[in-house]
Formats: structure tokens, C-alpha cells, sequence
């Protein structure tokens, strides 16, 4: 039974395709208002999650409810609840911004009027309301990213199902997205995001569902999340010269995981710290180098799947 | 309906959007309608014109003289009796070089008439040699058609009137006379007046029959003939006379019209529904159908955006022709034009949904539909008339092709006047294959991966 609380609750989905088991029984219960997280790698299932969701594909058993109605194969109540980004900018890139709000607004059959006033208020939300007349083709790619959602948000639904809205988008209008959606968030609407970039599930969202190869392996707030780890510490290097010799030997601490600017040191649950810091003090690592923190979800996800979220 | 309207205006928006979409849609083809037009019309003459001859003319003789002035009155051949000696020099042509140029220069000279000195046979008749180079068997069939015309019906009163054979003015009036008799007594009238008509000079043709005098004979005639070149009786009892007896009154561009109509019809009908792969790349179709749209949706406004611009495509093309060329002879044929345009149409439709249901991907739609509708359009005549292709294709390998019998639609009505009755088989067809293939495409649609 769904409380008062859930707007979106998933009981037992299995998807299959062919040989391929892409979800294996994900049961869930996302709440009104919540901005809600799918991390995980690509193919982990999330894209599959949203394409059930919003009534593209069918679970091959299981539930979905929203609000405790259970959703029906071509559910156009449960469909105009919800409002789906896709991954791909699912514009027509001849049309103008104002022309592809047009149709799909007339998909939804919203009054001429109606589509007019939203439009407006969404195209000047993202600031797009100057280039209104432009083919979208003439867009740049965060431009095309926030059309992309405002699109869906044409219908005002109550449930915001954004695929990795950001993927291709530079820092800048990345943050412009997420000042976006925070600021839907906090008018009420439901969001529900799919990403496999943990900084962006870290800054984002409420609460957090890590899924790999169809499976559900946590979920929670991120804080809920974090102390759920074995470590309480994890260990960031800054990248630089003189690391070689302490690299070769840090599998004996650990798992070192290494990203763009730094090395990320996951201690293993025996290690002990004063002999980790004697070992890079014996091979000249700077302090000023060294970062000890909370663990992050990449931790997590390691410890929870056995492999690193970008894998 | 109204979700379907709206994809359907969504998807006209988009085509008009895209210029060069409607140049390729409306101009191309037109172009290729004048240019095979006026290829295959010839302008609106018919015959071939200006094809190289050499003649040589080993019998020097007045015979041979009057034959090389007939066949140099005959359009269809530019005639050449001398070559170039020196700087300014012209001597006549000699067999050897005629040969010479056949071999050496075959793009200009493919025929050689040869009047060897013994032109005037022993017997009756003229002995001749025709070189060609068989490169060509359409122009080689064309070359010796209008040879054999202009030699019996214009030669033969060379013959005739040659004194070598020996018809000497006493014989003729001896055969005049009699002759007459026996027309007065098997067709009644006066055998008197009718040796005096026979003795006008003309019968035998021998330089009777002047051209200023038929011509005005024939304006006091009625204008709507039967005949396309009557020619005097007396004078052209021995002519070749040409007839026309089928399409008569109509322009043969109506072929290249109505093939190049249907032609590109295909091409940008395939275009059109190949764009489902492009929505379904681009997450439309994930947007489209988890808002308050449905696959069948989504198909049949596809199908009728696709129907209804193949028929404007039709409708343009067609006037077009008609501006043009003035291939619409009788407003009665506008509404079974109109009736076969939207078999075609469906037909068509049909053909560019069941590409996009097979194809996975729009470079292989693209890549399928180039093969078959070159190849559909060249089995079924829409690339040139049907005659040219050998009689297996035409009777075996042609009747599978939708452009077949859309062109024999297009016309059965501009050419032979066909009701829609009168091409109740060619609906028939076409309209079984929109069905059929229809049927294939969606069900392919349902199970391939367009929607996945």
C-alpha cells in the first residue's frame, strides 16, 4: 500500500530483451515533491526504468502506481502526469523553439492560448525567450538541453522523468540546468533523474537509488548512503611527479581509483591510517597533496558492485 | 484524429522548412521531365533527326543523284557526299573513306550508303550497301526503318520513271486505259473520265502531285482527318504513308511526363517515410509516444503526410506537363487522372513504409530504395517506353513492378481517353499492392525495432 506521501511507487519490474536481463525486479517508492537520483553506469538500467515510467515500454511483470492507480498499458491519465526528457534532443531542429513547443503542445491537445502564455513563461525560465523565432538547428548544445526540458514541462506534470539531461552539456550550462530543475523542485514538481555522474546525484538529488546491471543495490539520502559504507575515510591525491613509487605499492592499502585532477585512495577496512601516511612520508608525498574525507558515493558504488561507477 | 492531424501538419512543417527537400520534391523532377521530354518528344516532331550519313556515289548516274536529293530531303538524315581534300578542296565520298571515318570516328559516323555503279538492277530495282557500325541496335533498327520509307516511297518513282526498264510513254497509256476500264466496270463511273483523271499526271507520280496544290486540296478538306499526312491519291498510290492509329491527337510526352512524375513520386515518398528513422535516432519517438501519442498514430500520420504530398507532387507535376507540353488533351480526362494519381499514390506509399519496416537503419532505406525504384521504374517504363526493352522483361519482369501498371494508368487515360472503368485492372492492382504491402510494413513496424 502506497502512503499519502508516495507519488510513484514500482513493485517488482522485470524488463528482458532477448537474452539480456535489463531489470531484475526493482522495487521502489519515490515521494511527492522528492528529486530522486538513478546512479549507475551506462547499461545499468536506468534509461529502461524511464522508458517503463513513462509508458513507452511495458514491465514484463510487476507494477507501477502513481498515487496508488495502478498504470495501464496506454494510460494516457498516467502519461500526462508525467513528463519524460530523453536522453537524445528530441527536437525538430528545423523548427523554431516557440514552433516545437507548438507541437508538442498540441500533442498534449493543450488550448492555442494555453501553449502561448506556457511557452513564453518557460522559454523566458531558461532564457531562450530572445531566440523564441530560431531554428533550433542554431542552438547551442546547453541551449538545445534546456529546451529539451522545458518541452516536457509544457503540460505542467507532476512527475519530471529527466535520462541524463546533461549528457554533452559544458560546466556552465550544467549549472543552469540544475538551477532550473532546483528551482521546479521547489515549486512542488517531482523529479526524478537519471545520471552516471555522482557529482551531479551528490548535488542534485534528495535521495539517491544506485542500480547496476538491473539490480537495485542501495538507495537512500546521500547521508543515509554514505554511512552505510565500510570506510569512513577515503584518500584524494593530486596528481603530479613523485608518485610512482607509492602508486606501485598502494594496492596493499587499497583500491586507487584514478580520475581527471587525482588519485582516489579507497582504504581497505584493515588499513590503518598511520602506516598509509608513513608510506607516502617515505616516498616525499607533500601534505599539501593529501586530502583525508568522508567517502563518496564512488566508494560506495565500489564496495556495493565490485567495480568502479565508470567502468 | 486530432493527434493524427497534428503529426501530419508537424510533418508538412518540417518539409517546408527544408528547402531543398521541395526543390528536390517539385524542380528536379520537372527538370527531368523537360529534358527526357524533349528527348524522347524530340521537340515535337518524333522521328529521330540528323543522323550522320555518308554516301558514296560510285554510279555518278541521274538516278543516283535524284536518290542522294530524296534522301537529303529526309530529316532524319544529314547527308554527307563529299570529303575534305586540302585546305579548301571537296571531292565526293569514296568507300574507303567513309569506311575510314566508321572505324576512326564512330560517335559521328556510324552509316555509309554505298550506290555502287550498278545501281539500276538488271531486273527491277536498286542495288545499294549500307555500312553501319552495330554499336547501337535501337538507332541501327531506326537508320534502315527510315532508309526502306524514303527509298519505296519515293525511289520507287525513280524506277519507274527510269527509261532503262523500258516503261515508255505507250505503255503507260496503254495501261492507263486499261486500267480505267476496269475501275468503271468493278466501281462503276465513266472509264473516260476517269482515264482523264488518271492522266493528270499524277498517278505515276512523276513529278506530279506539287506540293502547293496538295496543301491547299487538304485545307479544303475537313481539318479533324483521320489521316496525319494525307497525300494525294493519284500521287502517293504507291507512298509510304504514315498513320497514326493509337494515341491518336495525343503528345507522346505524356510518357515522359507521367514516368518521371512516378519516378520521383517513389524517391521522395521513400525520403519521406525514412524520416521515422531519424525521429526515432533523435528520442522523438520516445517523447512522442510517452506523451498521449500511439505507435498506430504515429504510422498513419506518417502514411498520410506521405500520401498527401506524393498526391500534391502529382498534381504539380502533372500540371506542370500540362503547361508545358499540353498533355491533357479533354477535361474528361482530369478525374480519372486524378483517380489513378491516388492509386499510384497509395501504391507508392506503401512501397516507402515497407523500405523504412525492413531497413534498420536510413543509410540501408536509402541504399533499397535507389535499387528499386531505378530498377522498378526502368522494368516499368518509366524511364523510357516499354518497346525498347526486350519482349521477356516487358512480358515477364515488367508486370511486377508498380510502375508498370502505374504507367499504364497514366496512359491508358492520356492516351487512350480510359474512364475509370476502363482501368478498373490497373486500380486493381495498385490498389492491391497499397493494401498488401501496407499490411506487410506495419506488421514489420510492430515487430522491428523502430519503437524499441
Amino acid at each position: 500500500m502506497t502512503d499519502n506521501e508516495t507519488i510513484l511507487e514500482l513493485k517488482g519490474i522485470q524488463k528482458r530483451f532477448g537474452d539480456i536481463e535489463a531489470l531484475k525486479g526493482i522495487d521502489l517508492s519515490i515521494r511527492k515533491g522528492e528529486l530522486f537520483g538513478f546512479l549507475g553506469p551506462n547499461g545499468a538500467g536506468k534509461s529502461t526504468l524511464m522508458k517503463i515510467f513513462s509508458g513507452f515500454l511495458k514491465a514484463d511483470e510487476g507494477q507501477v502506481f502513481i498515487e496508488g492507480r495502478e498504470v495501464v498499458a496506454n494510460d494516457n491519465e498516467a502519461r500526462f502526469r508525467c513528463g519524460l526528457v530523453p536522453q537524445e534532443i528530441a527536437l525538430y531542429d528545423t523548427l523554431s523553439s516557440l514552433e516545437n513547443l507548438k507541437v508538442f503542445g498540441e500533442l498534449y491537445k493543450l488550448p492555442g492560448k494555453v501553449i502561448k502564455e506556457r511557452s513564453e513563461l518557460l522559454l523566458k525560465s531558461v532564457g531562450l525567450w530572445d531566440r523564441r523565432s530560431d531554428r533550433v538547428k542554431d542552438f547551442s548544445g546547453g541551449m538545445k538541453r534546456r529546451l529539451n526540458i522545458i518541452v516536457s514541462l509544457l503540460h505542467e506534470p507532476d512527475i519530471l522523468l529527466c535520462d541524463e539531461p546533461t549528457v554533452g552539456v559544458d560546466p556552465q550550462s550544467r549549472n543552469a540546468i540544475f538551477e532550473f530543475l532546483e528551482e521546479q523542485n521547489k515549486k512542488g514538481l517531482t523529479i526524478i533523474y537519471t545520471t552516471h555522474y555522482m557529482e551531479e546525484a551528490e548535488r542534485l538529488c534528495q535521495r539517491i537509488a544506485i542500480i547496476d546491471h538491473g539490480s537495485l543495490m542501495a538507495n537512500g539520502s546521500l547521508d543515509e548512503l554514505l554511512s552505510s559504507t565500510e570506510n569512513k575515510r577515503e584518500v584524494l591525491l593530486r596528481k603530479g611527479p613523485g608518485l610512482e613509487s607509492f602508486l606501485k605499492r598502494a594496492g596493499e592499502f587499497g583500491e586507487l581509483l584514478e580520475e581527471e585532477q587525482l588519485y582516489r585512495l579507497v582504504p581497505k577496512p584493515d588499513t590503518l591510517f598511520s602506516e598509509l601516511y608513513r608510506e607516502l612520508e617515505e616516498t616525499g608525498v607533500e601534505y599539501e597533496r593529501l586530502q583525508v574525507r568522508l567517502p563518496s558515493l564512488e566508494s560506495l558504488f565500489l564496495q556495493l558492485t565490485g567495480h568502479r561507477l565508470r567502468d | 484524429m486530432r493527434t493524427i492531424l497534428t503529426l501530419v501538419a508537424k510533418d508538412f512543417r518540417l518539409f517546408w522548412k527544408d528547402k531543398m527537400y521541395v526543390a528536390l520534391t517539385f524542380f528536379v523532377p520537372m527538370g527531368m521531365i523537360m529534358i527526357f521530354g524533349m528527348i524522347f518528344g524530340g521537340g515535337g516532331g518524333g522521328d529521330p533527326t540528323g543522323i550522320n550519313m555518308l554516301v558514296v556515289d560510285e554510279a555518278q548516274s541521274e538516278t543516283s543523284v535524284k536518290l542522294i536529293e530524296l534522301l537529303k530531303e529526309e530529316d532524319t538524315f544529314a547527308v554527307h557526299t563529299h570529303k575534305r581534300q586540302g585546305e579548301d578542296e571537296w571531292v565526293p565520298m569514296d568507300r574507303a573513306h567513309a569506311e575510314n571515318l566508321i572505324h576512326t570516328n564512330a560517335g559521328a559516323f556510324r552509316y555509309a550508303l554505298i550506290l555502287p555503279e550498278d545501281l539500276l538492277d538488271e531486273d527491277f530495282g536498286f542495288n545499294m550497301e549500307l555500312l553501319y557500325n552495330p554499336q547501337n541496335q535501337i538507332e541501327n533498327s531506326i537508320v534502315q526503318g527510315m532508309l526502306q520509307k524514303t527509298l519505296f516511297s519515293q525511289g520507287f518513282q525513280l524506277l519507274m520513271n527510269n527509261p532503262e526498264y523500258g516503261i515508255t510513254e505507250d505503255i503507260k497509256a496503254a495501261f492507263d486505259s486499261d486500267m480505267s476500264k476496269i475501275i468503271a466496270q468493278h466501281f462503276g463511273g465513266d472509264a473516260e473520265d476517269i482515264l482523264a483523271e488518271m492522266q493528270s499526271e499524277s498517278f505515276w507520280g512523276f513529278g506530279g502531285g506539287d506540293s502547293e496544290s496538295d496543301a491547299d486540296s487538304d485545307s479544303d478538306t475537313d481539318s479533324d482527318s483521320e489521316e496525319d499526312e494525307e497525300d494525294d491519291f493519284m500521287g502517293g498510290m504507291f507512298n509510304f504513308e504514315k498513320t497514326q492509329v493509337f494515341g491518336k491527337g495525343k503528345n507522346p510526352m505524356a510518357q515522359s511526363v507521367g514516368g518521371w512524375s512516378v519516378m520521383f513520386l517513389l524517391f521522395s515518398l521513400t525520403g519521406a517515410a525514412s524520416s521515422l528513422f531519424e525521429e526515432r535516432d533523435r528520442g522523438l519517438f520516445l517523447r512522442l509516444l510517452s506523451g498521449l501519442s500511439s505507435r498506430a498514430q504515429i504510422l498513419w500520420s506518417k502514411f498520410i503526410h506521405c500520401a498527401s504530398l506524393g498526391m500534391l507532387q502529382m498534381i504539380v507535376l502533372m500540371a506542370f506537363g500540362e503547361i508545358v507540353f499540353d498533355i491533357i488533351t479533354s477535361p474528361a480526362q482530369i478525374f480519372p487522372l486524378v483517380v489513378i494519381s491516388i492509386f499510384t499514390v497509395a501504391a507508392a506509399t506503401s512501397f516507402g513504409m515497407l523500405l523504412s519496416s525492413i531497413a534498420t537503419t536510413p543509410a540501408q532505406a536509402n541504399g533499397m530504395g535507389t535499387f528499386f525504384i531505378l530498377a522498378m521504374s526502368a522494368f516499368g517504363g518509366a524511364m523510357f517506353p516499354l518497346f525498347m526493352m526486350p519482349e521477356f522483361i516487358r512480358n515477364y519482369i515488367s508486370p511486377f513492378s508498380l510502375v508498370y501498371w502505374a504507367m499504364d494508368g497514366i496512359l491508358a487515360v492520356l492516351w487512350r481517353d480510359a474512364g475509370v472503368f476502363g482501368m478498373l485492372p490497373q486500380l486493381g492492382v495498385l490498389g492491391g499492392i497499397a493494401i498488401v504491402i501496407l499490411w506487410i510494413s506495419l506488421w514489420r513496424f510492430n515487430r522491428g525495432d523502430l519503437f524499441r
